[in-house]
């Protein structure tokens, strides 16, 4: 079975499909490939089988990413970011790209829904963030 | 400047540490025989940042300052002043150290020294 590292994971955004800017010092994050809407409960009442009977209603949450970066305010990505937070224009696209040797990666419309900054008396400045998929990314493996 | 270079300007630029100490500051150990009271300081750790995209050149590091003297009293006052001459103070090199802990030994009584000792992140 293969294992990868996680670091060199990348994330790209603009308003360029796809989008080809390296967003710049990213430290930890966690990609979310959309959670699934809750199955029905179709069970009849036979009970023979003794467990309950689900359906899939066919729809999920697009993709998701949130992470922090080591923020810098004058860097070009950055401000990009915090831009199409303060003001999205509907044209912004996100790509994550995995550290695999095949570079599996997901990429589509996206919207930044949070961009926080942390102020502890120590340690490093940073800003925390999440990018929502604004419909169904293009996975590629 | 190296954050140890900058620790020692701050330190000999603080009157009341050279008060105590004159010019006897020590980086990682002291001389043999050292004469009291005198300070020797060392980095004991480092944190540095990482990023997908490799280092961050944000390094958190820690030093400890141990100050010797020949009375438990002169130790302490010693590493209040070696305190008060780092805590929240920007040092040469742009970082601003940070009091993270104090402690205080036994004498060593064959040596008829005292120490105290204030551990900084940096």
């Amino acid at each position: 079975m293969a294992k990868f590292k996680t670091k060199g994971l990348v994330f790209k955004f603009e308003t360029a499909s796809p989008p080809t800017v390296v967003i710049a010092q990213l430290g930890d994050g966690e990609l979310n490939l959309g959670e699934r809407e809750g199955a029905l409960d179709v069970t009849t009442h036979d009970n023979s089988t003794g467990e309950i009977d689900k359906l899939d209603v066919g729809f999920k949450e697009p993709w998701s990413f949130t992470a922090e970066i080591f923020f810098d305010p004058a860097n070009t990505g950055h401000e990009a970011i915090r831009a199409a937070h303060a003001s999205p224009e509907g044209t912004e696209r996100g790509m994550i790209v995995l550290p695999d040797t095949g570079s599996a990666q997901i990429t589509g419309l996206v919207r930044i829904t949070s961009f926080t900054v942390p102020v502890p008396v120590k340690g490093a400045l940073k800003a925390n963030i999440t990018v929502e998929g604004m419909a169904a990314g293009t996975w590629t493996q | 400047m190296t954050p140890s270079a900058a620790i020692v300007a701050t330190l000999e630029a603080a009157a009341d540490v050279t008060a105590i100490v004159g010019t006897r500051i020590y980086s990682i150990d002291a001389p043999d025989d050292p004469v009291a009271p005198y300070v020797v300081f060392q980095q004991i750790g480092a944190n540095p940042g990482a990023s997908h995209d490799g280092p961050t050149g944000a390094t958190e590091r820690m030093f400890q300052f141990a100050c010797f003297a020949s009375t438990a009293k002169g130790a302490r006052a010693l590493r209040d002043a070696v305190s008060a001459a780092l805590d929240g103070v920007e040092i040469g090199n742009g970082d601003i150290p940070t009091l993270e802990d104090e402690r205080e030994f036994e004498a060593d009584e064959a040596a008829g020294i005292y120490r105290a000792d204030a551990d900084f992140s940096v």
